[in-house]
Order: C-alpha cells, then structure tokens, then sequence
C-alpha cells in the first residue's frame, strides 16, 4: 500500500509539472481559437495594429481595472453586474456634482463583488456605495465573471482560493495561465479598444451601447432559485462596506415589464434585500417603456440610463 | 453524484482510506463498510428508492435461502415465481406501467373505442434494470443448483447494491461476484494501478470524447428534419461512437474503482467498433446484459424451439434481442432497435456462421482489406440502427432516414463550416486520438492497459499525463450524466 501512494504522490507530482506548462504552451500557441477550448484568455491584435488588445471581456473590464488607479477618494463607487457598468453612467453623475467610479462586471456575483470590494475598496474610498442586485446574481455559481476577473485583474490568494472553490476546468486553466502572464508581468502594455463592437468604455468604468431598441419577447412564468453561496458571500460584502464604515444602498435597476412580470418571486428578493438595508427596486419606483427604455431583457438603453440615473441621482440628493 | 464529478472523488478518496486502513482486517468489517458506502451512494443519487432496493435484497436474500433448503418441489416453484415476479413485476410497473397504458390507448383509440386509461406519475428507481436481473439471475441459479444459497445478507445485499455497478452495470452474475464478497480483500497493487489506468481511460473516452459528441450529435438529432443528407449521416456516425464512449467508459470506471478496492467487475465492452459481424459485436458490446440474455433467455428458448431447426434458432435470437431492445425501456423505438438487431443475426444463421469466431489480425499495425470491409460493414449496420436507438419516436427515426436518402448532401453543413474555421477539427484529432489507441490495445481488457509497459516508467508517466491534460482542456465544465444512467 505504501508503494502505491508513493506512486500516486509521485504521479500527481508529475502530472502538475506536465499539466502547467502544457496549458501555458497551449494557451500561447493558439492565442485566440479554437484548440484551447478551456482556457478563457484570449489576446488579440486591436486596430491600430500596433497595440495588442483583450477581448475577452466583454464589458472593458481591462480598461476598467487599468484606469482604476487614478481614482481616489471618490463620492460614489458602483458595484454589481452588467447592470451596473451599462446602467449608471458616471457622466451624468459628474454632472450632477458626484465624482463617481464603475465597478460593475459581467454577471459579476457577490462573490466577486467580494474580491473587487477587499481589493480595491481602500485605494477608492469611496463616501457611499450603490450596489446593484438582482435575483439572477444570487441564483448563478458565478464562474463567467471569475472568468472576467482572472483575465483582467491581477492574481491574489482570494482569486486563487474563488477559483478553487468553483470547481470549474476552465477556471482553473484559465487561472494557471493568467498567473504566468501575471508573474512575469507580460500586460502591461496591452490596451484594449475604447470601442468594441457596439460598446464604448466611458472614463470612470461606465460603458456605453449603441442606442437600439427591445424587441418584444414573451416569457414563461419561472421563479429564481437562489444560492446560499451567493448569499454568504453578499453578507461577507456587507460585513467589509459597514467596518470601513461606508454608507450603502442596494438598487435593483428595471427590467422590461415583460421580463420581470414572468418572475414568481420579486416581492421574496424584495423582502430579502430590505433586511439587508436601504433597498430600492427601481421597477416599482420607474414606469419605463418597454419598447423605448431598454435593449434587451435585462439592460436599458442610453435613454432609460439617464432616467433612472437622474431619479437616483435626486433620492440621493 | 456521478463517477465524473469532484463529489465522487471525494467520497471515493475517503471511502478508499477507510476500506484499506481502517477495516483491512476484518472481512465482515470491510463488507459492512462496502455496503454503507454503497447505500449512501444510492442514496445521494436518489434517496426515496432506498428503501424499495433494501426490500428487494431481504426479499431475494430470503427467497434464496428458502429455495435452496425446501425439498418441497411445488414449494420450491412457488418461492421461484415469488421471485420471477417481484422483479419482473417492478420492471413492468415502475418502467414500463406508462408504456402499456398509452400503448392500450392508442390500439382501442384507432379502433376506435375510447377508453382513456390513465396514466400514473412513476418515478423510476435508479439502476431497477440493473439490480433486478442481478437478483433474478440469482434466484434462478439458486433454484438451478448452480450457486449455493449465500446465508450471509451483508454479502448478499452488497451483491446487489455495489455502489460501482449499481446504477449502471455491468450486471456481475452472483456466480462470479458473491465468491470475491466471501474472501477478504487483500491490497494488490498491480490489481490497483490497473484499476487507476482503467479510471484514467474512462474518463478520456466519457468526458472528452462522448460529451463533446454530444454537443454535435444533439442538435443534428433535435434538427434533423431542416438538415441535408451529409449532416444526418455525420450525426449517425458520431452517434455510434458517443454511446460507445459514453458507455465503455462508464463500465471501464465501474471496473477500474472495484479492481481499487480488490473486486473483479464483469468485463462489459470488447473493443465493438471491430467487430467483424453483427454477432461479434455482440459478444463485444454490453458483455454482461448479453451473457445474462444469452443464459436465462436465448439458450432455454432454442431449447424449446429446436425441434424447428434453423426457424427456431431465428425465433430465438429476434425474441432475445427484442427483450434486449425492450431492457433498454419503455419507447417503441427500443422494442424496433432490438427486433432489427435479431433480424440481422439471420443470414448469419441462414449460413451457420452465428458462432464461429472470427479471426483477428493480432499484433498487426493494420487490419487486412477483407478485414476492414467486414468492420466498416458491421459497423454501418450498428449505426443505422443506432438511428432509432437515439431518436424520440419511431416516425423521428423514419423521418432521419428519409433524410438521409432523399436530400441532398451539397448543401455545406455546420460541422462542415466549423471544421473548416478549425472549431470541430481538433475533435476529429481526438476522435483518432482514440481510435488508434484503441485499435492498439484491441487485445487487452482495456485500450490502455499494457500500453507502452515495454518503455521506462517515465514514459507511461508522461502519456497518463498528457490523457490529463486532454481531458483538463477539452472535457465539459459542467458534469453530464451518463447515457446509461436513464435505462
């Protein structure tokens, strides 16, 4: 039996030594298809060709992360999902005399809200936090933005130990090949484009979509079914935003009617994130058009920002 | 909990310390432990038939011993047909109760008479199929005089309930597994890196090689009526090679794990895809459910039907392999699959070559032209009728063949595109990846097992870490049941 652990130790062993420069080889060799099936970290070259960009991530994260450092000490500092980033543009904030930064990322889960927040809350110090929930965040295990995360931000312990805990291959490559470009520090000269496809990153993490319109789909009555990961992880968040002593208030941004009619369980989510604090549930407060306000089913377009950002805007003032 | 998931693993890792150092001394120690494991196993994949497959062991348990010790024919028969009838009464309810129903219906309705029997919402036990030809077969030889009674129900009830075989097989006859369950296991350890390499194989084969089949085969099937002839074919032939993927390597994970804790599982698989015949592959493919149809099915009905010479053997055959067909459950499409299967047997019957061993070109890079012919037959066979295996309905199988003889195949398909833009082309890489291998290692119980043992360690050791490696970069990041886990 001894023998066979030993063999087993030494295999395993082995097998890490294969496997990691394997996934680095491979991850280099084929930078941008189909071979690395797991392996989320795809580099490209961006127009003008010079500049080598990631477009991996679809909401600027890169950019987000990169323009970060020079934000200090600001009004309001935005956290939470694609809802975030393309639903509070801090322009109109500017405007309105708040100096504000965007931390929303794709499909961004209080798991990685907790990451961000331990990560980058001190550097910002921020005098309020707006927190955009909304029950798909809680009911999903969140690997797409550790995805975001490890390939657009630099790898810590807490990265490393989310990962681990998501039990996910493609994390797990994707993490392998982002320490190395980490360690031996091979982004720093990347950029990505201000403009990708229909999106435009706006100055302070705000992105920008192309105006266009919500065609109507119809839904099935469905309920949200949340996760108890998700939740621990929104009250260590919680836990961080109180000690620094920070004030919060939880938003949760409209949805087409049609959309969010089809779901059984708003007023429980509702109920829910009272318990946790000051709440807002902005598809009770707005009476939007579905057809005018937003682009798809979860996000508005730049005419329905500026309206739920200026109705926010005055509940802070 | 599925073989390939990070639970099992974990509930594996600590069940193998417990097993070979906690309860190593101590055989009735070691048996209870096997079965705990087992029953939390069951349990973990679906609690509420817990208590029906503990019923079915007494049951079975009890009836074993009682057979065996009546001298009292008639008593003797009635304690058999007990038997008989609890498993093959909770097949026919818990499988295919819903399947008699509509299928009454749907007669009377077309004759039309209305009588609108209903149906009842049934939760089919996990792994029914499996345990109960285990515990048929039991009964059966036990009344034969074959195998002696065990008086033992920790053994018996872990013949029935091992947690590796349970939920999808191979269905281990009590003849060959009770005995290994009666001796205390002792550490092997060429028995144990056997069983890994096993593991190791089967996991290639199910998680990078079915599951990403999978993600070409399931549209092709739910489309097939908008695709062209070309698509429908691929999606066939990739069809044939998922299940076998799929399924050998579920039983080479069911073999590898109880060859790690001492057991050796039924051989279930032996390299199909090269067979020669329809006769071969079936002595090749699902080894344990053919043996079991082959001794307690086949051999008693061409006994009965041998008066009838050669019709009698075909009876036999298309009975047995409709029964094997109707196994898999309760769909038409099985009840067909099976039937066709049979009647393929008959010109070999017709020119009494059904037994005859084919032979094998053994240690050759290449099989001869002759041989290629005969496997590329056979194996057109196999995946035309896997057509109707995989489809929902009858008609949906008609309407796939339709398809592939009667539209055309120019039009470009999407696995085509894809291939072309490099997408699919590291699959077919894979594909032969696995095909060479297993073409090599066509002589073994498994493709992997003496693979390269003639080179340095070092050598093994950088090959299983490379299978890693393939299947840590293109294995599903999510964790996809096995085929066989619904039968």
């Amino acid at each position: 039996m001894s023998k066979f652990i030993f063999t087993i130790f030494r295999f395993l062993i082995f097998s890490l030594i294969v496997y990691i420069p394997l996934v680095i080889i491979w991850a280099e060799f084929d930078r941008n298809s189909f071979i690395k099936k797991n392996i989320q970290y795809e580099l490209t070259i961006s127009k003008p060709i010079d500049s080598t960009g990631k477009i991996n991530s679809y909401g600027h994260m890169f950019s987000r992360i990169k323009e970060l450092k020079t934000f200090r000490n600001i009004d309001l500092l935005f956290i939470g999902a694609s809802q975030a980033y393309r639903g509070l543009d801090t322009r109109i904030f500017r405007s309105a005399g708040y100096n504000s930064f965007n931390l929303g990322s794709s499909n961004q889960t209080p798991l990685q809200s907790e990451v961000l927040l331990n990560r980058y809350l001190k550097e910002l110090n921020p005098k309020e936090i707006i927190y955009v929930v909304h029950p798909e965040v809680f009911s999903v295990d969140g690997v797409e933005s550790t995805l975001d995360i490890i390939a657009n931000d630099r790898i810590d312990l807490k990265i490393i130990k989310l990962t681990l805990s998501q039990k996910n291959l493609k994390l797990i490559n994707t993490l392998i090949y982002a320490s190395y470009r980490d360690l031996f520090n091979l982004n720093k000269n990347l950029n990505e484009p201000v403009v990708k496809r229909k999106d435009t990153y706006i100055k302070g993490g705000y992105v920008e979509k192309e105006l266009s319109y919500y065609g109507y789909r119809h839904f099935e009555k469905s309920t949200w079914e949340f996760n108890r990961t998700q939740f621990k992880a929104f009250e260590r968040s919680l836990k961080i935003i109180s000690e620094n002593n920070i004030k919060l208030i939880l938003v949760q941004a409209p949805t087409p009617k049609s959309f969010y009619s089809s779901q059984t369980n708003n007023v429980d989510f509702d109920n829910l994130m009272k318990d946790y604090g000051e709440y807002y549930n902005f598809n009770t407060i707005l009476n939007l058009d579905d057809s005018l306000h937003f682009y798809d089913q979860y996000h508005l377009n730049q005419l329905g920002v500026t309206i739920f950002d200026e109705k926010l805007i005055e509940m802070l003032d | 909990m599925i073989f390939n998931s990070i639970t099992f693993a974990a509930f594996f890792g600590i069940f193998f310390i417990l097993y070979w150092f906690v309860a190593k001394k101590n055989l009735s120690f070691q048996n209870l432990l096997v079965l705990a494991g087992s029953y939390l196993f069951y349990a973990w994949a679906d609690w509420r038939f817990l208590a029906f497959l503990i019923g079915v062991s007494a049951l079975n348990f009890y009836l074993g011993i009682h057979i065996e010790k009546t001298n009292n024919p008639k008593y003797k028969k009635l304690l058999l047909y007990i038997g008989l009838v609890q498993g093959v009464g909770g097949l026919a309810f818990f499988k295919y109760f819903n399947f008699f129903i509509t299928s009454f219906n749907d007669v009377f309705q077309s004759l039309n008479f209305n009588i609108n029997l209903h149906i009842l919402n049934i939760i089919i036990p996990l792994g029914i199929s499996f345990f109960t030809f285990k515990t048929i077969s039991y009964i059966l030889d036990v009344d034969k005089g074959k195998i002696e009674a065990t008086k033992d129900w920790v053994v018996f009830f872990n013949y029935v309930s091992f947690f590796p075989t349970i939920l999808s097989g191979p269905i281990d006859s009590g003849r060959m597994f009770i005995p290994q369950l009666q001796k205390k296991r002792v550490f092997d350890y060429r028995q144990a890196t056997n069983g890994l390499r096993q593991i190791l194989w089967g996991l290639f084969k199910k998680m990078v090689i079915a599951d990403n089949l999978a993600t070409i085969t399931n549209p092709i099937f739910e489309n097939h009526l908008q695709l062209p002839s070309s698509s429908l074919l691929l999606g066939a032939f990739f069809y044939t090679i998922q299940i076998y993927a799929d399924f050998s390597g579920y039983s080479d994970m069911a073999i590898g794990l109880g060859r790690l804790i001492g057991f050796n599982v039924t051989p279930n698989f032996n390299f199909p895809l090269f067979a020669q015949n329809i006769a071969e592959f079936w002595r090749k493919w699902h080894i344990s459910l053919t043996s079991w149809l082959t001794e307690y099915v086949f051999t008693p009905l061409s006994i009965s039907f041998r008066d009838l010479g050669k019709a009698g053997l075909i009876l036999a055959i298309v009975i047995n392999f409709t029964i094997c067909g109707i196994w898999h459950g309760a769909n038409w499409t099985y009840v067909l699959f099976g039937f066709l299967h049979g009647c393929l047997f008959i010109p070999l019957i017709l020119k009494g070559t059904m037994n005859k061993k084919k032979k094998t070109t053994k240690n050759k890079l290449l099989p001869t032209f002759k041989e290629f012919l005969n496997i590329a037959g056979t194996f057109i066979q196999v995946m035309f009728l896997f057509v109707i295996f995989r489809a929902e309905t009858i008609s949906n199988a008609f309407h796939y063949y339709l398809g592939i003889f009667s539209r055309s195949s120019f039009p470009v398909t999407e696995f085509e595109t894809k291939t072309r833009t490099g997408e699919n082309f590291v699959f077919i890489i894979l594909l032969l990846f696995l095909l060479v291998i297993e073409w090599r290692g066509r002589e073994n119980q498994y493709a992997i097992e003496n693979l390269g043992q003639k080179y340095p360690r070092i050598v093994r050791f950088v090959f299983y870490a490379l299978i890693i490696f393939l299947i840590g970069m293109y294995a599903p990041t999510n964790e996809t049941p096995f085929i066989y886990l619904k039968f």
